[in-house]
């Protein structure tokens, strides 16, 4: 959680940041990110990857599934299941949390539901 | 057994499954409406082309992906890939330990669906061709996420009828959360 700047922890909900602590000392955890809704990276341990703007082409492709479902709100939870990785992007309140973990490596951190 | 009785079979004896359209990467094979179905016919082109969007765009972070699940206020969504086709399942909305007995049920299904696929001529139409709708999707702005403010009624001089019942407010709500 070093790199993530005070700022932008002060965002985030009492379990959302206990959530995220566990998700960044999560040993099984390759990388995690932080961004807006629009895209902008906020913060994590994923700097310079190119994971920030594939997830936030993700974060579109899903609002146009939540357009044909007729959903009003935006996706609580993506989790792809890869050959080599899992990734999971989350919405949280004010922000979007992108986790790439070990293949089969179970999620610790619950941020979306806990609030 | 045919690809759509495949489908319903899907349907029937998978917990929590409302539609389910199978694509190949040359075009919809089948797709199970019906008594499960809540999948405007029009969409699912356009649905099919961004399941494929997504799984090419993921492609370098996860190695290929094998499944792709959504979670959405009041419905869930599982892509499956199988080889050159995708199965998208609409389903209840699911919680995380449910999805995962859901793809444990759906993967019994894989080897026959892969079967009927090899079996079959190719479709005639490539899913880009389908439809040119844009992929893009208005991206959810915050206030969409902030209680909306009741409308103000058109006129203050409309005559209000006795008889007639105050229309119920509908129930919104935000992770469980009434607002």
């Amino acid at each position: 959680m070093d790199n993530i700047q005070g700022d932008v922890v002060a965002m985030l909900t009492e379990a959302e940041r206990k959530g995220l602590a566990e998700i960044a000392a999560d040993p099984r955890v390759e990388s995690y990110a932080l961004f807006t809704r629009y895209g902008e990276e906020l913060g994590g341990n994923a700097a310079e990857s190119d994971l920030v703007p594939v997830c936030s082409n993700l974060i579109d492709i899903a609002a146009s599934f939540a357009d044909h479902l007729g959903e009003e709100m935006q996706c609580r939870e993506m989790a792809i299941e890869g050959e080599e990785r899992d990734v999971t992007i989350l919405g949280l309140k004010a922000m979007n949390v992108v986790v790439v973990r070990e293949k089969g490596a179970r999620a610790r951190g619950r941020l979306s539901h806990v609030d | 057994m045919s690809i759509e009785a495949t489908l319903e079979k899907i349907a029937t004896k998978v917990d929590g499954v409302l539609a389910a359209v199978l694509v190949h990467e040359g075009g919809v094979v089948a797709h199970l409406d019906g008594p499960y179905s809540v999948l405007p016919q029009d969409d699912i082109a356009d649905l099919a082309i961004s399941a494929f969007a997504m799984i090419d765009e993921v492609e370098t972070v996860t190695g290929g992906a094998k499944s792709i699940a959504f979670e959405f206020e009041n419905q869930s969504l599982l892509i499956r890939r199988i080889e050159q086709a995708v199965l998208l399942l609409i389903l209840e909305p699911l919680r995380e330990a449910q999805m995962r007995k859901l793809k444990v049920g759906v993967n019994v299904f894989l080897k026959p669906i892969k079967t009927l696929l090899e079996d079959m001529p190719p479709p005639e139409r490539a899913v880009s061709d389908m439809r040119a709708k844009t992929l893009r999707a208005k991206r959810f702005e915050p206030e969409d996420l902030l209680p909306r403010e009741p409308e103000e009624p058109l006129s203050l001089e409309q005559p209000v009828r006795a008889e007639e019942k105050p229309e119920k407010k509908k129930k919104r709500f935000y992770r469980g959360i009434e607002y």
